[in-house]
């Protein structure tokens, strides 16, 4: 940090870096940090919440706990009493964790299964009506499956029809099928970018079809299939209103049960904040951890506009 | 980006442009065995899987919904598909609700997106200034996005409740008489909810600015420098104008969103927000889930998708024309 000072000094003194760029860059991080401290301030806000010793939140009195009475009493009880891991904390009951992960195994599993091959073939075969195909699933993109709350109506009374409103298997892959169009379009664009001289090599060194897909599109679209796993992966995880229509309470996914915490009088908010922060923890690992990924699939409507 | 596009085609084997032997053997044989080699029978086990998953969730579910809409079905029992009637369609705008939570849909929808839009570009701008820790910020701005709804929607009606944070703060300030009651009174309570969801998602658009601002060649700047632009008229006439697909982009992915800011409004204030911060797809849950007027929510439903299909289209429309897809 003070090497950074001292070369920036020496910088300006040298001439080789005006005053006012460095004014800017001070100024851009100042702002930066400010802002920073801003955005997280409900979220450092919740997270003392969780180590407190109960209420103090909804009053004016204690809008921060005593750090002195901070424990792990709530997450104890998230984790072994509530139903985050286990149904009432009982070993051997499966609670809205093994839910949670049933939804979100099957929407990866089939999206990918079908995405992957999807894209490729979108990529690059140049079959009549291709642009069509792709068209639509553009268009519904968003319509359809971003605005799959729409369709509550008609996939209830279409799945009570058929009895399989509470079926966890179902509704990860009505998951999967939300997130097919998406993901296979952003997939289809990052596989265009993979040179066709690649396949060719491949082709002379006497490759089949399928080794060509295997070794060399496969590896070679990982950083595209790692986004695709993510953004599938989120759609499971955080998706609450249909899996709170459908679903039964034995079958309750971690974002229904969270939301069965709150009551309008007695809402325990030690262990709310508590089993929030748990129910959140994969998802911020996930974005600093493959922060480029999120970021390049997250930009990508906006690139290709 | 199309001339890249042709030159691969130029290069695909199986595109049917090169000298192969196959084409031109397919070429002489009959009907049958052009289609059999053709790339689209060949490519079907590639994409079918997929489209008809698409076909029967997505699209299945939108037609059966647009039937629903037209049956009259209420109460419990079954849909009578047997007799169609535009019924629910004509008591639309005679029904203060609707016309309130269509209001609010619109004003939400230009609100949420116009914010974040400048929120988002203001961030990008400042994180572009070759800030320390770049990409700390860069997630930590990201994050909210990330959060389940039921999680940023509870804790920011904690942060509004009138003896809550926010409140707190500005008495700790002085400010005592700027603290509302933000969820209970009709004048505040869809404006609390566009600031919390701005909050959560000025992070995305950050994102997508700053990809837009990094694919800005550095000689546009020099040019603009050499010229004595100053940094406004740089900002202006240089960087703003080559923003414009970024924000297309992001307007039409926020505009959707907005459109179902459902779960948001569901979780702070249960089916019935009042009707000051009432919006279509909540309306359409009160009506269906607990009015039991299943018609009437699959209709207003089918309205939702007519305002989401006059978004999205044009722009995939483009897409499609200018061969971007």
């Amino acid at each position: 940090m003070i090497d950074t000072v001292r070369k920036t000094i020496e910088q300006v003194q040298t001439g080789r870096r005006s005053l006012s760029d460095v004014g800017k860059t001070i100024a851009g991080s100042t702002g930066a940090t400010l802002l920073v401290l801003l955005l997280m301030f409900p979220v450092y806000w919740i997270v003392t919440a969780s180590f407190s010793q109960g209420a103090g939140l909804m009053s004016s009195e204690g809008l921060f706990a005593d750090p002195s009475t901070y424990n792990l009493d709530a997450y104890r009880w998230v984790l072994f009493e509530s139903n985050f891991v286990f149904e009432d904390g009982e070993v051997g009951k499966p609670g809205a964790l093994f839910n949670s992960l049933i939804v979100v195994f099957v929407t990866v599993s089939v999206s990918l299964s079908v995405i992957i091959p999807g894209a490729y073939a979108l990529s690059r075969r140049k079959f009549a009506g291709r642009e069509k195909v792709l068209y639509g699933y553009v268009l519904f993109t968003q319509v359809g499956a971003g605005l799959s709350i729409a369709t509550l109506v008609a996939l209830y009374a279409l799945f009570v029809n058929l009895g399989l409103s509470n079926n966890l298997l179902v509704l990860g892959l009505f998951y999967a099928a939300g997130a097919i169009p998406f993901n296979t379009w952003l997939l289809k664009t990052f596989m265009d970018n993979i040179p066709v001289s690649y396949e060719e090599a491949a082709i002379v060194d006497g490759a089949s079809q399928w080794q060509v897909i295997r070794e060399v599109i496969l590896p070679l679209a990982k950083p595209g299939i790692a986004v695709v796993l993510i953004f599938t992966f989120l759609a499971g995880w955080n998706e609450f209103i249909i899996a709170q229509t459908l679903l039964q309470p034995e079958n309750y996914t971690l974002s229904v049960e969270l939301y069965a915490l709150v009551d309008d009088y007695e809402t325990p908010w030690t262990e709310f904040a508590a089993f929030a922060i748990l129910f959140a923890l994969p998802v911020a690992i996930i974005y600093f951890a493959a922060q480029n990924y999120v970021e390049s699939g997250l930009s990508f409507g906006g690139m290709e506009g | 980006m199309d001339s890249l596009r042709n030159s691969l085609q130029r290069l695909d084997p199986r595109s049917g442009h090169g000298a192969d032997e196959p084409v031109s053997r397919e070429r002489e044989g009959n009907r049958f065995a052009q289609l059999r080699g053709s790339d689209f029978v060949e490519s079907i086990p590639f994409w079918l899987p997929a489209t008809l998953l698409v076909l029967l969730f997505v699209y299945g579910a939108i037609g059966w919904n647009v039937a629903i809409s037209f049956t009259g079905w209420s109460g419990l029992g079954q849909p009578d598909y047997t007799n169609f009637t535009l019924e629910m369609y004509r008591q639309m705008p005679a029904d203060q609700n609707f016309r309130a939570s269509l209001r609010n849909t619109v004003a939400l929808l230009v609100a949420f997106t116009s914010v974040s839009l400048v929120v988002g570009l203001g961030l990008a701008l400042l994180v572009d200034r070759k800030i320390r820790f770049e990409n700390t910020f860069r997630t930590i701005y990201l994050l909210p996005m990330a959060l389940s709804f039921v999680v940023t929607a509870i804790f920011w009606s904690w942060m509004y409740a009138s003896d809550g944070l926010i409140n707190t703060t500005l008495a700790a300030v002085g400010l005592e008489a700027l603290a509302f009651d933000w969820l209970g009174d009709p004048r505040f309570k869809l404006a609390a909810v566009i600031f919390a969801l701005v909050w959560q998602f000025s992070g995305y658009c950050m994102i997508v600015y700053l990809a837009g601002l990094r694919s800005i060649p550095d000689d546009h700047y020099e040019a603009a420098r050499i010229d004595g632009a100053s940094t406004l008229t740089l900002y202006r006439r240089v960087i703003i104008p080559q923003l414009r697909s970024s924000t297309i982009g992001a307007t039409v992915v926020l505009m959707v969103f907005a459109l179902k800011a459902f779960d948001f409004i569901y979780v702070m204030f249960g089916d019935n927000p009042g009707r000051s911060a009432d919006i279509l797809a909540v309306t359409m849950y009160r009506q269906a889930f607990s009015a039991s007027e299943w018609a009437y929510g699959a209709a207003i439903a089918v309205v939702l998708f007519a305002l989401a299909l006059t978004i999205i289209g044009p722009y995939a429309y483009t897409q499609y024309k200018r061969g971007a897809l």
